[in-house]
């Protein structure tokens, strides 16, 4: 007894440390998705600052720790959703500085399971594309506030991060249209043609966007640069759509004829782009998988030992369920949006679904994760097995080695919170509308689609040549 | 064993962290000579501001100048950001030393930043929000200015495994506004980086 007395002593504390519990990142902002679904952004926003330890949204962490870089993109979401551009810049350039990016494909698992589960030394690693939603996000802020020099800082930004991720990923293309599109928009209004049709390009590679098109024939005579997709383009493409006059008489099926700024710098319309978005995309919540499930889905991840011994612990009972994290699926009330210029409709087209790129950029690196979960997992069940052995040769009694068996198990288990880390309000679906319209004052209405009151009723003031860009978030 | 059971438990406790506290400039050592980011900061501003200046003062353009037997009035527009870093107040902060310099010289009259301002933000305006070099040009007649400055900056960055280099390439020029010919030029450029 005397010799089993501090194994117990020692297991017994853990199991008191670890009874602390922890609801993990999804606990931690649950409060501020349920504000956001009730539409108090108000609200959301103190619970972000209240998870920072914060007491007003415009203070920051003294030292920025790991799921702080996290909250702040959570913070500059809703800012940039209740217009506080400037505000959410500058979160999400604080963030931008902090964030450590998601490498599973050249870790090997065994690193990876240092660092899967949540906990203070674990260090949230962002996948790809939540890289490259910070840059889009902060770009659609610039321009909001029309800044274009800054804008277009973010989209070389964006063009980094993008070359750095082909370059990891043996030269497939990163690819988020969204971002591409505001990036070219950014630069055609600044008058850089060349570098605008780059990005519409790219964009284009990604999403389909019909009006594009015709925007990439209507600039296209600004500058020399052609490649094979502009000229078939160019051959192919129908007039802008989507024009306004001053007497609204004008429906979105009736061509622009006002010539373009850089060939005629005293035009009488400017150009107004609507970013609306629906929802939220999906968020990762805590799960417990079979182990007979999560063998199948990983064990090609696995190495053959590895494998061998997963299934050995699985049918002697020791090892028969793994902590892992699955992604909960995207929520919004509303189907889409309706945009009216002067109370004539307006085209709206897919900006970007961004539930899909959150469940492809999941879906990718899901085995692999779940490989390194196991590995974790049969640790804990060999360290369990281990405690019993240890116990019962020391106490004599096999009883006592069960029961420290289960504890360090059980404490284990519970202290591996699987990691639900993820940027959680990013947008579900994104839309764009753009026109040309005459300079002067117009109203926007942007209606949510499903709604019985839900929508936004504004009004903007284009100049002559100029720009207008209206980011319009539901969040619900 | 017993060890075992004094150490083991104490592994559980908790260490107190050290907390981040302010600081003034005076009170650590060397805390303008550390590099916290990969952006500008005082020190690369005044190694690009040394090399810019000297080269100006020595040049032919200035030494024209202080011939002059009145100081030539002279605007110093925005030096255009055109790399992937937000250096926008630490720009200004450069051309706002290199004006300083240049005032408290004697050599040149340079235009009040109010007026250059307001046209600067028309043209911003009426170009939908940007501030096209171009313009200069015209801003500066419209003030009455004989010469203006300007720059560009722009970057290469690349990142690798974690670390980063971002590059810096400053070209900064003298334009004669009448007949629109560059009175001087310099290149100055500045690397900064992070590595593990």
């Amino acid at each position: 007894m005397n010799a089993a007395r501090p194994i117990l002593f020692s297991v017994l504390l853990l199991a008191a440390a670890s009874a602390i519990g922890c609801a993990g990142y999804a606990g931690q902002v649950q409060d501020m998705r349920t504000a956001l679904f009730q539409a108090d952004r108000e609200k959301a926003l103190k619970e972000v600052n209240g998870a920072l330890d914060l007491g007003d949204g415009d203070q920051y962490p003294l030292k920025v720790k790991s799921e702080d870089t996290l909250l702040l993109l959570e913070r500059a979401s809703v800012k940039h959703a209740m217009n506080d551009f400037r505000g959410s810049s500058l979160d999400y350039r604080i963030a931008d500085r902090h964030l450590e990016l998601l490498d599973v494909k050249r870790d090997p698992v065994g690193k990876i399971a240092e660092w899967i589960f949540s906990g203070d030394a674990g260090i949230y690693r962002a996948p790809s594309h939540e890289k490259l939603m910070l840059s889009t996000g902060n770009m659609l802020n610039y321009l909001a506030m029309g800044n274009l020099e800054s804008a277009r800082v973010e989209a070389r930004r964006l063009d980094l991060a993008q070359q750095i991720f082909a370059d990891e990923d043996e030269g497939t293309p990163a690819l988020l249209g969204v971002g591409d599109y505001l990036s070219g928009f950014a630069f055609e209004m600044s008058g850089r043609y060349e570098q605008a049709l780059q990005q519409y390009l790219d964009a284009l590679k990604d999403t389909d966007y019909p009006h594009l098109k015709a925007v990439i024939r209507d600039i296209a005579p600004c500058t020399s640069y052609r490649t094979p997709e502009i000229d078939a383009l160019l051959a192919d493409v129908a007039p802008v759509t989507g024009a306004a006059t001053t007497d609204g008489a004008t429906t979105a099926d009736d061509a622009v004829t006002e010539p373009l700024r850089c060939i005629h710098p005293d035009r009488e319309t400017g150009t107004l782009l609507v970013v609306s978005s629906v929802g939220l995309a999906p968020h990762k919540q805590a799960v417990r998988l079979p182990i007979g499930a999560a063998i199948v889905i990983a064990g090609a991840f696995l190495a053959p030992d590895e494998l061998a011994r997963a299934n050995d612990f699985a049918v002697r009972g020791l090892l028969k369920w793994v902590n892992f994290t699955e992604l909960a699926p995207a929520a919004s009330i509303y189907g889409g949006v309706d945009v009216a210029v002067d109370g004539v409709a307006a085209p709206v087209e897919l900006g970007q679904d961004m539930a899909a790129v959150v469940q492809r950029s999941w879906d990718d690196v899901k085995g692999k994760m779940l490989a390194a979960a196991i590995v974790r997992m049969i640790a804990r069940a060999a360290a369990g097995a281990g405690t019993n052995a240890a116990v019962e040769a020391a106490t004599g009694e096999s009883i006592f080695g069960l029961l420290a068996q289960v504890v360090v198990e059980g404490t284990m288990t519970v202290a591996d919170t699987p990691d639900t880390r993820c940027w959680n309000t990013l947008p579900k679906t994104i839309y764009i509308t753009r026109m040309e319209v005459p300079a002067g004052t117009h109203r926007v209405n942007v209606r949510w689609k499903g709604a019985r009151d839900g929508g936004i009723d504004t009004e903007v003031n284009v100049n002559a040549g100029g720009f207008v860009v209206l980011p319009i978030h539901s969040m619900r | 064993m017993k060890l075992f059971s004094i150490v083991f438990p104490g592994l559980l406790l908790l260490a107190a962290g050290c907390g981040a506290n302010y600081v003034r400039g005076d009170e650590v050592a060397d805390l303008d000579e550390m590099a916290m980011s990969t952006g500008l900061d005082k020190k690369d501003l005044e190694k690009l501001y040394d090399a810019n200046i000297e080269s100006l003062m020595a040049s032919a353009v200035v030494a024209s100048w202080k011939a002059l037997p009145e100081p030539p009035i002279v605007s110093i527009f925005p030096i255009a950001n055109e790399t992937s870093e937000h250096i926008r107040d630490s720009l200004d902060a450069l051309n706002s030393k290199m004006e300083t310099q240049m005032v408290n010289g004697g050599v040149v009259t340079m235009i009040d930043h109010s007026m250059q301002d307001q046209l600067i933000a028309e043209v911003r305006k009426q170009q939908g929000g940007d501030f096209d070099q171009s313009k200069s040009a015209d801003i500066g007649r419209q003030l009455g200015a004989k010469f203006f400055i300007t720059g560009k900056v722009h970057s290469s960055a690349e990142t690798v495994d974690g670390e980063k280099r971002v590059q810096y390439f400053l070209f900064m020029k003298v334009v004669d506004i009448e007949s629109g010919a560059i009175r001087w030029q310099n290149e100055a450029n500045l690397t900064k980086g992070l590595i593990r």
